[in-house]
């Protein structure tokens, strides 16, 4: 298992009433394990959509994506619910914890679908990323009583808590303060160096730049360029 | 983990749960309060009518039978003593005859047709508990002639005190008219409203004197024991038996009754007003379920978000379903078991207070005798514990729940991943 991802010829037509709207078109990309891919580009350029197919949350109207390669063509709603669960984990702009679980509730919560897990290993998992995303103390709290900033470190322990595959992150940084914004893309740096997960996000932020391995620009759904730094 | 989530979500909209919760509470309440209190009007009607007016058995002639609501005294009980050896081979069962005719109580210048009952004091007692019930005065003696017992309303109708003197006449057995005069020795208030309104009695000996009745008696009423707690249906069962092993030896010269052929009006009557409480009930859980979807259904559109971000790590269709099944759920097991506990206050109140009901309709208020209410007993109800009423109930609560909140949840289900994170 190479644990590279890779997209052939895919495209996304979305129909809005009578208009088609091309949101991809052609891309070809090949991401591998433990890259730190930074997507950027103007509103409307089909990062969204882009991630949306990389997580198997959308299907390309043309092409196909190979995860380790199998490809994703034809797999059924359950299917592709189930190689979400097992190799992809997401980060919000808006964080998304559940409002009525904790912080350790909330980073438990993709293991709670984990059948083959003790709940002394899922404790274990958890108990180490509040350590590492800097929350040990806060365990208990719930998300009302959280920073942004403290928000979006809980989101990032749940989305490793499984240890996935790929991590996607639609533009985590969006509702933080730039301080804060570079603290997250940090800790996402540093868990991306320590466990050797692919990291890719959507950003606007040209400060975050300086922080990714590779750098693809989309513009009207079509690789502007595609840089390795 | 689904559980936790379920009670959380279901109690982060306090005021929403608690209204909702709060009709299916009601809704458990009426019902229990309702069963209690039917099967305890059920019981108390047929144990007071059975005291009071016919005892678990009743045996006419067959002649008697086929015309009884004429009171024929020409057609008695050919051989009373034949029935009293038979009834001497059950354990603990009493016998006493009696004679009911209609006549005409006449006291100064008011008078009233009545049906009068002619009864052996000294039997009567071990069948019926009617000596117990004197308002005023003392019961009938077989010894002393010319005396009677009237029911207290009856007496307050006519304006008559124990010691005074009226009339009873009466066609006698030969078809003539005779009158005699007897003193009230006491008054009689029993549950059964009829038997105050309108009920006459005297012994066998003073009605031998009024009906030249040759010694005759008409009917023969069987007491069966009914020990404390035993239900109506085992009772039922024990007398059908009795019942059938008469049968076997009079059914040639006699008819035989058990209390369930002679109450079979008022049961049914009884069960009509069963039917439209629980129609009441069926309503109010109607009613609940119809909040409880709306809940949940309100509840899918406020989490779309979570929804999403659940399918986003992986749920499966089913335990999205799932999670807001078991809110439904919670609910159910929250409203079953508060209107449980609710009930047991009221059921409490109601099996060792009773319920005055005499004094909900007072006559003097609706100007309603209580016989025309359409119960036969009449004055404080008591309730019954039914333990299968409170797990029908808490049961129904969670079926209701399940029922209600599977279609939004089948719903939440539905949704497309993408969709849902369109509103991230």
């Amino acid at each position: 298992m190479d644990g590279k991802i890779i997209l052939k010829n895919v495209s996304k037509v979305y129909q809005k009433g009578k208009i088609k709207v091309e949101a991809l078109k052609n891309i070809n990309l090949e991401i591998e394990k433990g890259e730190f891919v930074v997507i950027m580009g103007p509103s409307g350029s089909g990062k969204t959509t882009l991630l949306n197919i990389i997580g198997c949350l959308d299907i390309p109207t043309e092409g196909e994506i190979i995860y380790n390669g199998k490809t994703l063509k034809n797999l059924s709603e359950d299917e592709l619910s189930e190689y979400r669960k097992q190799n992809i984990s997401f980060i919000f702009q808006s964080f998304n914890l559940i409002p009525v679980l904790t912080v350790k509730e909330n980073i438990e919560l993709p293991l709670v679908i984990e059948k083959h897990l003790s709940l002394k290993e899922k404790e274990k998992r958890v108990l180490e990323l509040i350590e590492k995303v800097g929350l040990s103390g806060m365990q208990d709290r719930y998300p009302y009583e959280l920073s942004g900033g403290q928000e979006q470190r809980v989101a990032i322990a749940r989305a490793l808590v499984k240890k996935p595959l790929v991590v996607l992150a639609d533009e985590p940084t969006a509702n933080l303060d730039s301080q804060t914004a570079i603290e997250i893309i940090q800790i996402m740096r540093e868990m991306n160096e320590k466990e050797k997960t692919t990291f890719i996000f959507s950003t606007h932020d040209p400060k975050i730049e300086k922080f990714a391995k590779r750098i693809i620009i989309l513009k009207d759904g079509s690789i502007y360029s595609d840089m390795r730094i | 983990m689904l559980l936790k989530i379920a009670i959380r979500n279901v109690f982060r909209h306090r005021r929403r749960t608690i209204l909702t919760v709060l009709v299916m509470s009601v809704g458990v309440v009426f019902f229990i309060f309702f069963d209690s209190l039917f099967i305890g009007i059920d019981k108390m009607l047929i144990e007071e009518l059975l005291k009071y007016q016919d005892g678990a058995i009743v045996i006419y002639s067959k002649e008697y039978a086929q015309n009884k609501k004429a009171y024929p005294l020409d057609k008695p009980i050919k051989n009373p003593q034949k029935i009293v050896n038979l009834v001497k081979s059950f354990k603990d069962i009493e016998v006493t005859f009696r004679t009911n005719f209609l006549a005409e109580l006449i006291y100064f210048e008011k008078s009233k047709y009545i049906v009068a009952t002619a009864i052996d004091p000294t039997t009567d007692t071990k069948v019926f508990n009617l000596h117990n019930k004197i308002k005023e005065g003392r019961f009938l003696i077989d010894d002393n002639q010319y005396e009677i017992l009237l029911g207290k309303k009856l007496a307050d109708e006519f304006g008559v005190k124990v010691g005074d003197t009226v009339i009873l006449s009466a066609y006698t057995k030969y078809n003539t008219y005779n009158a005699l005069e007897f003193v009230v020795c006491g008054l009689l208030e029993t549950p059964v409203p009829t038997i105050n309104e309108s009920s006459v009695f005297l012994t066998l000996k003073c009605a031998e004197e009024l009906l030249t009745l040759d010694g005759s008696v008409t009917s023969a009423h069987i007491k069966v024991p009914w020990k404390k707690g035993e239900k109506i249906a085992t009772y039922t069962k024990k007398v059908l038996y009795i019942v059938e092993r008469l049968k076997k030896e009079l059914y040639s010269e006699y008819e035989i009754y058990s209390f369930r052929e002679l109450y079979n009006d008022f049961i049914v009557l009884m069960d009509q007003k069963k039917l439209s409480s629980f129609i009441i009930v069926f309503f109010l859980l109607l009613i609940s379920a119809v909040g409880i979807a709306n809940t949940i259904l309100m509840a899918v559109y406020e989490r779309i978000k979570e929804i999403g971000v659940l399918m986003a790590f992986g749920f499966k269709p089913k335990q999205i379903r799932k999670l807001f099944l078991l809110e439904g759920v919670v609910m159910g097991v929250i409203g079953g078991f508060l209107g449980c506990v609710l009930a047991v206050g009221l059921n409490f109140w109601l099996v060792y207070s009773g319920w005055n009901l005499e004094a909900l309709y007072a006559e003097e208020t609706t100007g309603l005798k209580a016989s025309q209410l359409g119960v036969p007993v009449w004055g404080r109800f008591y309730g019954e514990w039914n333990i299968y009423a409170y797990l029908f109930c808490f049961c129904f609560c969670i079926l209701v729940a399940v029922f209600s909140s599977y279609f939004p949840a089948r719903y939440a289900s539905k949704l497309q991943v993408r969709d849902c994170l369109k509103f991230v």
